[in-house]
């Protein structure tokens, strides 16, 4: 065909589509054109009146008239999460990939389980027959070794990595040629990837570097070797019970598959053409020079090895978009958004690092692994609180019965309390060190944790009215004993034990008492020890804080009364059992009234205690005395100037007036007191919103959800962490997560009038008008809310004027009406 | 979103941009990424609108592809807005035909042992054959027809609208539509006779 007979062929195709169809057969007769021409664009116009389905378009072929050849398949059916694998590509491993592996024996391996399937195709675990141990076996993908010079490239590779031999890389046993696909048999690591324990808000710095220090001494031993891993991210880290890591897949990016999960931007892939140097890479965790195809080495191992820093310590990745494309792209081109924007008492030093490993130019980047690991010593090393800050640790419960634990818990808080009254010294509250409660531990962890200059650390026993205490105070940093006594007395002593071990203390560090200090140690809340084991249980029973928790609280600070009518803090117990649950679970006036009489009774008793002021102050507040519960507060945090509950109850009872400002100051103070707290934040950004001051209400409610994020990694049932946190999700505009964390809340109490509660409101702000009501309902069935407060909830403007609501609404306040005289 | 921040006049950037990296100024060829992106994103973002299923991210791996390939190449000195979006779908159209290439290749060679071929298998075998048949006849139309190709090459293996097409290559729609009723229904009697 020639050029001018195309070009004439194509102007008399033109000339006919603008004919109507009927004449085109008189027009292509009267063209004047040659036969071959007229005969060439009869053909087109048939083709054109059959092509009209005819290459639509190549990747979205939907229904079967869209399709290339009308099969109503897609032409390129890649991957998506959860479609079974081998449907994704024309050449798989065709048996290897079934259930029909199971029991064979393949070179001299027994296959025993199926491990699982991924990028880098299935694993099994094996028996090696030869050697007796257990393995991992990982076949790879037919298609990937199909081109024998990548198979040879491939298996040098794999090669290279079973050179190595390092406790935190997982080892290469062995490379196996095998008949058809080549296979790999490694360690068998069983545990969790990093992936999969990573908190929506990152994990704890502190719990984090040890697993961050560990990964950086794998990859140090491998780049010496010369040996580059190039898929460095937390799905490849695993940690097994005792937090040691193991690099997994050392040596096998370059295996990947060659085809990638589309959007699926956590698929491992390597290019598609062979020839080129196949960098391999995971789309977020990859450097520059991988997304460029350059050879990548022991920096871009350093590029992702931040990117995974950035992840574990953030929550989220440095790099995001919406597609791969726009993760690339970002990696090339975005700068990442500092941590310490996203994490505000992060330290100077991980950003830092974080910084040099995800520089875009390799040449600017961090180095090595040995610069790398001296940075992170730089991170290790926090400077404490204050140099006689002191974490007292629950001590061992050694009686060998969980009844005995109420008087561990007791005792360990006790002495907290105690040493609190020291002002010079630091102590860290209850809350910080209830997460290590039970749980192996070293010094030098909770050094990092907690930035504590020393640890406290002891067991007790008690056996009949035989108690024995050992204790011993460490330097964190050292992890040198300063002091250790050991007490083997009677459970009559206990509250001179408590003030020996404070006293104790006060001289190992130093410390002068002051005579008012002295006077408030040496001080015995009871002399009844009957009361005191009544009181202890009565607290245990206070801080689970459910209605039936606290009820029986109550009860057990009753009876201690009954044994020591003189017990000031059992009257404070009861009162502020009875304040929590006529605040939280709409208990009667009756509740109230004693509240108010319990609390005075305990100021009476002890005038000197903070304890005592503050839950005076609350039971003021609640029948809305707000002078005489401002006057208690006042005194209570004269008293004790870090008592997180006078600042949190005063700041509530302020903010209940209508204070606002007074009371965000207050709630600044309560989360100084306890910087863990996450209900002082939350508190603040109603005060902020009230001020309309809205930007500061919105990072207040970063912090209570930050708060609130990392108190659930240490108590990961904590339903209030998790419905006020769903709460602060709503207010910061983020849906998902919300609606994620509210059904989550429900699922983990779902008869619990309080998060039935909040999880309405939450759903209300939401929107879901249905589920919010079902939730109301369960909660004025269980008995839960207060009137007033409902009235004014602003979380249910939009549901004021739904008759369900109303309805609801109406028949709650006749129920209370009836139970309140 | 990394990538938002757009510019005014995207067709004079380009154009100017290539010209500046072509003389070698600094700077353009990291300005010149950004806007390879961002016009690749304007494709992706095409096939999105046409497709609403899941599938359209088969496109945005596409697009994704061709822009690392196109990083691979930003070498290489594109005259004009219109010759960049050819270089790009060009090498949609390439990543497409080795992919099937590839798997065809599979099918037959490979040492692979063929034990039961599901559906799945039949379907993508046939569909990577036919592709190849196409790219055949593509490569005849090439030699007689370089516009035509091309038009093939936007609609058919990038997914532009013919509109978009008439801008790139800077004539009106209706001579798109020419060429492209010409281009397909040649291909057509090609492939089927």
């Amino acid at each position: 065909m020639t050029s001018e007979h195309w070009r004439r062929v194509k102007s008399l195709f033109e000339q006919v589509l603008d004919q109507p169809p009927a004449a085109c057969d008189v027009f292509l007769e009267e063209s004047g054109e040659s036969p071959s021409v007229v005969a060439e664009v009869r053909k087109l116009i048939s083709g054109d009146a059959q092509a009209a389905g005819f290459l639509r378009n190549v990747v979205s072929a939907e229904s079967s008239a869209a399709s290339l050849f009308s099969s109503g398949e897609p032409l390129i059916k890649l991957r998506f999460p959860d479609e079974d694998f081998r449907c994704i590509s024309g050449p798989v491993t065709p048996p290897r990939c079934s259930s029909y592996m199971i029991g064979q024996t393949i070179s001299h391996y027994r296959i025993h389980a199926k491990l699982g399937e991924g990028g880098m195709g299935a694993v099994y675990r094996a028996q090696d027959l030869s050697l007796g141990r257990e393995v991992a076996l990982k076949f790879l993908p037919a298609d990937t070794v199909a081109d024998p010079q990548a198979r040879k490239r491939l298996i040098k590779e794999a090669q290279a990595a079973s050179r190595l031999n390092h406790p935190n890389i997982a080892t290469v046993y062995e490379v196996n040629e095998g008949e058809n696909a080549p296979f790999i048999s490694m360690e068998l690591v069983t545990g969790q990837t990093l992936k999969q324990i990573i908190p929506p808000g990152g994990l704890a710095p502190a719990q984090f570097l040890g697993i961050a220090r560990q990964i950086a001494e794998g990859l140090r031993e491998a780049h010496r070797k010369g040996v580059y891993h190039r898929d460095i991210k937390p799905g490849n880290i695993m940690l097994d019970s005792r937090s040691q890591v193991k690099i997994l897949d050392f040596g096998l990016a370059a295996m990947a598959r060659q085809e990638r999960g589309l959007g699926e931007t956590e698929e491992t892939f390597t290019s598609l053409t062979a020839d080129q140097n196949s960098a391999g890479g995971t789309v977020p965790y990859m450097s520059p020079e991988q997304v460029r195809r350059e050879p990548a080495d022991a920096r871009s191992d350093i590029f992702s090895f931040g990117v995974l820093l950035y992840e574990c310590l953030s929550g989220r990745r440095p790099f995001r978009g919406e597609t791969s494309i726009d993760v690339l792209h970002a990696i090339l081109r975005q700068p990442h958004t500092p941590l310490r924007e996203l994490l505000t008492e992060l330290s100077p030093e991980w950003e830092y690092l974080v910084n040099r490993c995800l520089v875009k130019s390799a040449g600017q980047r961090c180095a090595s692994m040995d610069e790398v690991l001296e940075a992170l010593r730089g991170v290790a090393a926090p400077a404490p609180r204050s140099e006689k800050s002191l974490a007292v640790l629950y001590f061992a419960n050694l009686s060998g019965d969980r009844e005995d634990e109420y008087f561990r818990d007791g005792m360990t808080e006790d002495i907290i309390t105690e040493l609190a009254k020291i002002r010079e010294l630091q102590v860290f509250p209850r809350s910080a060190v209830l997460p290590f409660r039970d749980n192996p531990h070293t010094v030098a962890r909770i050094s990092e944790q907690l930035a504590a200059a020393y640890v406290l650390d002891g067991s007790v026993r008690r056996a009949g009215s035989r108690l024995r205490i050992t204790t011993q105070l460490a330097e964190a940093r050292t992890g040198h004993s300063v002091w250790a006594e050991r007490y083997d007395r009677q459970l009559e002593d206990v509250f001179a034990i408590q003030d020996e071990i404070a006293q104790s203390i006060a001289r190992a560090l130093r410390v002068v008492l002051t005579e008012k200090e002295k006077r408030e140690i040496e001080k015995v809340p009871t002399s009844e020890v009957q009361a005191y084991d009544y009181y202890l249980r009565g607290r245990q029973f206070f801080y689970q804080s459910r209605r039936k928790d606290l009820e029986f609280a109550r009860q057990m600070f009753a009876r201690a009364i009954v044994i020591d009518p003189g017990y000031a803090r059992a009257y404070a117990g009861v009162a502020d059992s009875c304040s929590t649950l006529h605040m939280w679970f709409g208990a009667s006036e009756d509740f109230l009234s004693e509240a108010v009489a319990a609390s005075r009774r305990a100021v009476e008793l002890d005038p000197e205690s903070a304890e005592a002021h503050a839950s005076r102050g609350l039971a003021e507040s609640l029948i809305r005395n707000y002078d005489g519960a401002g006057k208690e507060f006042e005194i209570s945090v004269r008293l004790n100037p870090r008592l997180f509950e006078a600042y949190y109850f005063y700041g509530r009872a302020v903010f209940a007036q209508g204070r606002y400002e007074k009371a965000a100051g207050l709630f600044v103070k309560a989360s100084e007191a306890n910087p863990d707290d996450y209900q002082a934040h939350a508190l603040r950004a109603g005060c902020l919103r009230a001020l309309g001051r809205h930007e500061e209400a919105h990072e207040a409610r970063r912090d209570s959800l930050r708060a609130a994020e990392h108190h659930l990694q240490l108590h990961p049932d904590d339903v209030r962490a998790v419905y006020l946190g769903a709460n602060a999700l709503c207010e910061l505009g983020e849906r998902t997560r919300a609606l994620e964390w509210a059904s989550h809340a429900l699922s983990m109490d779902p008869e619990e009038g309080s998060v039935l509660y909040n999880i309405s409101c939450a759903y209300a702000v939401l929107g879901e008008t249905d589920q919010s009501l079902d939730c109301l309902e369960k909660a004025f069935a269980k008995g839960f809310g207060l009137r007033e407060w409902i009235e004014k909830d602003p979380d249910f403007a939009s549901l004021r004027s739904n008759p369900r609501f109303q309805a609801l609404f109406e028949r709650f306040s006749a129920d209370r009406a009836k139970s309140t005289p | 979103m990394p990538g938002t921040e757009m510019h005014d006049k995207p067709d004079g950037d380009i154009t100017r941009l290539l010209d500046a990296f072509g003389r070698g100024e600094p700077d353009a060829e990291a300005r010149l990424m950004d806007l390879t992106y961002r016009e690749l994103r304007k494709i992706a973002a095409g096939h999105m609108r046409r497709e609403r299923s899941a599938r359209s991210l088969q496109a945005t791996d596409l697009v994704h592809e061709a822009y690392l390939r196109l990083v691979d190449q930003a070498a290489i000195p594109w005259r004009d807005r219109g010759h960049f979006f050819q270089a790009a779908v060009h090498v949609m159209r390439r990543i497409l035909i080795d992919r099937a290439r590839k798997r065809h290749a599979g099918k037959r060679g490979g040492g692979v042992p063929e034990i039961s071929l599901d559906r799945a298998l039949n379907i993508a075998e046939a569909h990577s054959a036919d592709l190849l048949v196409l790219e055949e006849a593509l490569v005849r139309l090439e030699k007689v027809d370089g516009r035509q190709c091309q038009v093939v090459e936007m609609r058919f293996f990038a997914g532009m609208s013919e509109d978009e097409i008439a801008e790139v290559l800077g004539v009106s729609p209706r001579t798109i539509n020419r060429e492209w009723r010409m281009a397909r229904a040649w291909l057509y009697k090609e492939l089927y006779g």
